[in-house]
């Protein structure tokens, strides 16, 4: 498992995340919605990715907050 | 114009020879099936042999398992995101291992409006848990499905899922299901790309095993090291290097991601082919499916079949998607590759070119959605033009029209007016999904364009023969909204002059069309018989086409209606039954909303509140999704607001009434219909209540253009209310003044529920009529309804307490309670058939089944059981109340 943070632009209801049950989402003052979560791999993330890109979600950041990679994509 | 369903998507596919076993792999799969796990989910990138491994466990599943388990199968593609198309498939899928599976849920399935997901698969779920033996169900490549409609399906289905069925899906990312919880919950078999990869000893069995590379072991451990144990690049590592002789240096030059590997490789792999086959494989990439007849339509050439044939022996990542070795398709991985390629090796023109290519063999071969995909592809917008053109001119016969909107709507401008005809159809699939404004809109373009076009002998015919396409489709359009809003006569008019020049231009569907609109407006002039030959002939004109049932189903609604108006309720059951056979059949969402709704009504009226709130639920099932103004959902909450009354809940119904008014009175354009229907349940409701002066305040405005309309059905129903109030405020002559207009209109066309609906009240007045000798014939048949009616009276509690019933293990039905009561009566049975105009054998049968049900032998057992369960009343016999 990995944990990775990402942020994207807006504030998405907590409730469109049913599908994802392991993902805390934070609504930042800056109008950006911050999504936790642990992923078992890349498909993982990329399922939450491909779901935000369906939503027309506008993604600002994707960061591994676990492990040595850092900062893997940044806007 | 419905998509066929491609047999190869369903197509299991067979296992490769040159396999390496993956038997932990396998056993994994099996646990899950066998610890009765809801879903097991395969997701790692493209080319983790994902497909590679299910095919190889489905085809050892019969060889280490006492009862085989039954796999369907269903490989899925962008064109999937439809929830129609999605689900068609699916039980498409399931009907390989149960042939009737699903059966029910296909005719929802091609209806312009899709109910919800739990009404399309409650029935199916049904199904599965009655099976005896386990279904497994394979959704492959399931990443490309992005439609949130579907996904919440899935969920639905996953929820809900029996026992029997077991979910797999395979795909390349996460799927938004909710996967946590069943992992949390022990319901979830995963094998990620962890799982998936070569292990070094499968690698050496892969390699210098099924490929015999006699690779030396510091060779395996570094491709090992290379690919991450990435299966197709180690399938494409082991085909470059067939034939090489200088293996390790091959193996030291390529390092780096899998998309690089995988190009570096490919570009290996094509290398190695000679030159008319590397064209093959670019110029068929662009096809989801390959056979031989369209690979050569392609290339020009003509061995397509050898070459495809050729390609599948020598494993060039080509998948036989059936038994017979006529389709085949790409491997994804492969196929994008190649498909970039050709992006970068031939230029746009020849590129479109070959699409249109595509696209004019699958227009030849019938497969319409991919000849469309494909022009729009090659931006060949007049090519989508002509083939929407040819399928709307079969398709303007049925009522199947979503298709060709959603390929239309895709043309720009410029060449939907060139297309006029192309344009009319597309009004009236406007105009038959229930968008009357757009489809009025669309008219008006139309008719532009057509004065538009140059003048030329051609044009001017093709201008003729459309302006009278476009007058009669207007007409009926005009017709249907005049009916109800208080212009009868001139939707008479227009309905009957649309329906002679329909049949003269030989167009059955416009002429059955129109002629409903004509039995909708008689039906408003209260002329019952007229609208009832109406209805008669949109039913016979529908018979003369296989694909008008939906217009028949219309015609039996309404026809229904009418004969719930003449109270001959076995007839309008059976006209019901009918309607409803079709719009199953079909898959006719909005009627089978009107006869839901109807037959709440019907079953109102025979005394089955439950029953009637049921249907009314089920008509809410298929709800129209034009909001509260549709003809269809003011129906349906009308009926509801009748249920309201009958439970003694006239504020509910009271309520409605007003909200929909006040909307009316805030600038919403109301037909009369609407506004008369609102009054009068607002008047009952008053009535109900006692407040009889409010009641006649709310009838009022209504007389007067009801009468100048001869919108004669309100005037009938109008009076007769008005009638009631003035009775209830001591009024008695005027109530009878206004009685007496009721009834004359009404008597001569025999309304009768318009006075049984009114119970009680009403039974009073007719009585003080009779006595008077107003219409003294009419009216005790009248009385003579409510007599026979005696339990199911709507807008009064029934004099046996419904909960009496139930105490029965299997109740009797209204029907049979009716007989019941006559029996009690002392009639024989040869009078109770004359009084209920049945025949005697079906009185015997009710008869026999009501001994049955009461456990009796005979005629005076039956009725002193039946005072027992309090089913019929103590006294010998009922007289009519009040």
């Amino acid at each position: 498992m990995t944990t990775y943070e990402i942020r994207v632009q807006g504030h998405l209801s907590p409730q469109r995340f049913r599908g994802f049950e392991d993902i805390t989402v934070n609504h930042q003052p800056d109008g950006e919605t911050v999504l936790t979560g642990h992923f078992p791999d890349q498909s993982a993330l990329l399922g939450l990715l491909n779901w935000l890109h369906d939503l027309g979600a506008v993604l600002v950041s994707v960061r591994q907050l676990e492990g040595t990679h850092g900062r893997i994509f940044d806007k | 114009m419905d998509a066929p369903i491609l047999a190869t998507k369903l197509y299991i596919p067979p296992p490769r020879p040159d396999l390496v076993k993956r038997q932990r792999l396998i056993e994994r799969l099996d646990e899950g099936v066998r610890l009765g796990r809801k879903l097991t989910l395969i997701s790692a990138s493209a080319g983790s042999g994902k497909t590679t491994l299910l095919s190889e466990w489905i085809h050892t599943l019969g060889a280490h398992r006492d009862a085989p388990l039954q796999v369907a199968w269903l490989s899925l593609d962008e064109d999937d995101n439809d929830p129609a198309r999605f689900w068609t498939y699916v039980v498409a899928a399931l009907q390989t291992v149960h042939p009737q599976a699903g059966q029910s849920m296909l005719p929802m399935l091609q209806g312009p409006h899709l109910p919800p997901a739990r009404t399309i698969l409650t029935p199916l779920l049904n199904e599965m848990a009655a099976l005896s033996e386990p279904v497994v169900l394979v959704l492959d490549d399931y990443h490309l499905v992005t439609a949130e409609a579907i996904h919440d399906g899935v969920v639905f289905l996953l929820d809900h899922l029996p026992q029997q069925l077991h979910l797999v899906i395979a795909t390349r990312a996460d799927p938004p299901l909710p996967i946590a919880r069943l992992r949390a919950r022990g319901q979830l078999t995963e094998l990620r790309a962890d799982d998936l990869r070569f292990t070094a000893e499968e690698i050496t069995a892969f390699l210098n095993g099924v490929m015999g590379l006699g690779l030396q072991p510091e060779d395996v451990a570094a491709l090992e090291a290379r690919t991450e144990g990435w299966i197709s690049g180690l399938h494409l590592a082991a085909l470059s290097m067939q034939g090489r002789e200088d293996t390790h240096a091959f193996v030291e030059a390529f390092t780096g991601g899998h998309q690089y590997i995988l190009e570096y490789l490919i570009e290996e792999v094509l290398s190695q082919q000679l030159e008319p086959v590397q064209r093959f494989l670019l110029q068929t990439s662009i096809l989801d499916q390959l056979c031989a007849s369209l690979c050569d339509a392609l290339t020009g050439d003509s061995d397509g079949a050898d070459t495809l044939k050729r390609l599948h022996r020598d494993n060039l990542f080509v998948v036989s998607l059936d038994d017979e070795g006529r389709w085949y398709r790409y491997h994804h991985l492969f196929g994008d590759l190649l498909l970039k390629r050709l992006g970068q090796a031939v230029p746009p023109e020849q590129r479109s070119e070959l699409h249109r290519r595509a696209s004019r063999w699958h227009a030849e071969n019938g497969l319409l959605e991919q000849a469309v995909k494909h022009a729009r592809v090659a931006g060949d917008f007049e090519r989508i033009a002509q083939i929407a053109e040819r399928a709307a001119g079969a398709s303007l016969l049925d009522a199947r029209l979503t298709a060709l909107l959603r390929w239309v709507d895709t043309l720009p401008q410029d060449v939907l007016r060139a297309h006029p005809r192309l344009q009319i159809y597309r009004a009236w699939a406007l105009y038959m999904n229930g968008h009357l404004e757009a489809a009025q809109q669309a008219l008006g373009d139309c008719r532009q364009a057509l004065e538009t076009l140059p003048p030329s002998p051609e044009n001017d015919a093709l201008c003729r023969t459309l302006i009278r396409l476009l007058d009669i489709i207007d007409m009926i359009a005009q017709g249907f909204m005049y009916g109800v809003d208080n212009k009868i006569e001139e939707a008479v008019r227009l309905c009957s002059q649309a329906r002679d020049l329909a049949l003269e231009d030989g167009h059955v569907f416009l002429a059955a069309q129109a002629t409903e609109g004509l039995a909708l407006a008689q039906y408003h002039q209260g002329r019952l018989r007229a609208s009832a030959q109406s209805c008669q002939q949109v039913i016979d004109l529908a018979a003369q086409g296989a694909a008008q049932a939906p217009l028949a189903a219309a015609g039996y609604v309404e026809l229904a209606g009418i004969h719930i108006e003449w109270n001959d309720l076995e007839k309008a059951t059976d006209l019901l039954d009918e309607a409803l056979a079709l719009c199953r059949e079909w898959g006719i969402v909005q009627t089978l909303n009107e006869a839901y709704t109807a037959q709440s009504h019907l079953l109102q009226i025979r005394g089955d509140i439950e029953g009637a709130w049921e249907a009314l639920e089920k008509a809410r099932e298929f709800g129209s999704m034009e909001g509260d103004y549709s003809l269809v959902n003011f129906r349906l909450a009308a009926q509801q607001a009748r249920l309201n009354l009958a439970a003694g809940e006239p504020e509910k119904a009271a309520r409605w009434a007003e909200g929909m008014l006040a909307a009316f009175v805030s600038g919403r354009q109301l037909p009369a219909a609407f506004v008369e229907t609102l009054q009068t349940t607002l008047a009952r409701a008053y009535l109900a209540q006692g407040e009889a002066e409010e009641a006649l305040t709310a009838l009022e405005p209504l007389l007067g253009p009801a009468e100048a309309a001869s919108a004669f059905l309100h005037v009938i129903e109008v009076c007769a209310l008005k009638a009631l109030a003035l009775h209830a405020l001591g009024d008695t002559s005027t109530a009878l003044a206004e009685l007496e207009r009721s009834l004359a209109l009404a008597e001569p066309e025999g309304f009768v529920r318009v006075y049984l609906n009114e119970g009680t009240p009403m039974a009073a007045l007719l009585r003080q009529a009779a006595a008077q000798g107003i219409y003294a014939e009419y009216v005790n048949e009248l009385l003579d309804g409510f007599r026979v009616c005696e339990y199911g009276r709507v807008g009064e509690t029934p004099i046996l307490p419904h909960a009496h019933t139930p105490t029965l293990p299997d109740p009797l039905t209204p029907r049979e309670r009716e007989i019941l009561h006559l029996i009690s009566q002392g009639l024989s049975n040869k009078d109770i058939a004359e009084n209920l105009v049945i025949a005697l054998n079906t009185v015997k049968r009710h008869a026999s089944s009501i001994y049955s049900k009461l456990d009796v032998k005979s005629r005076t057992q039956a009725v002193v059981r039946a005072r027992e369960l309090g089913l019929l009343p103590l006294t010998s016999r009922s007289e009519p109340s009040a």
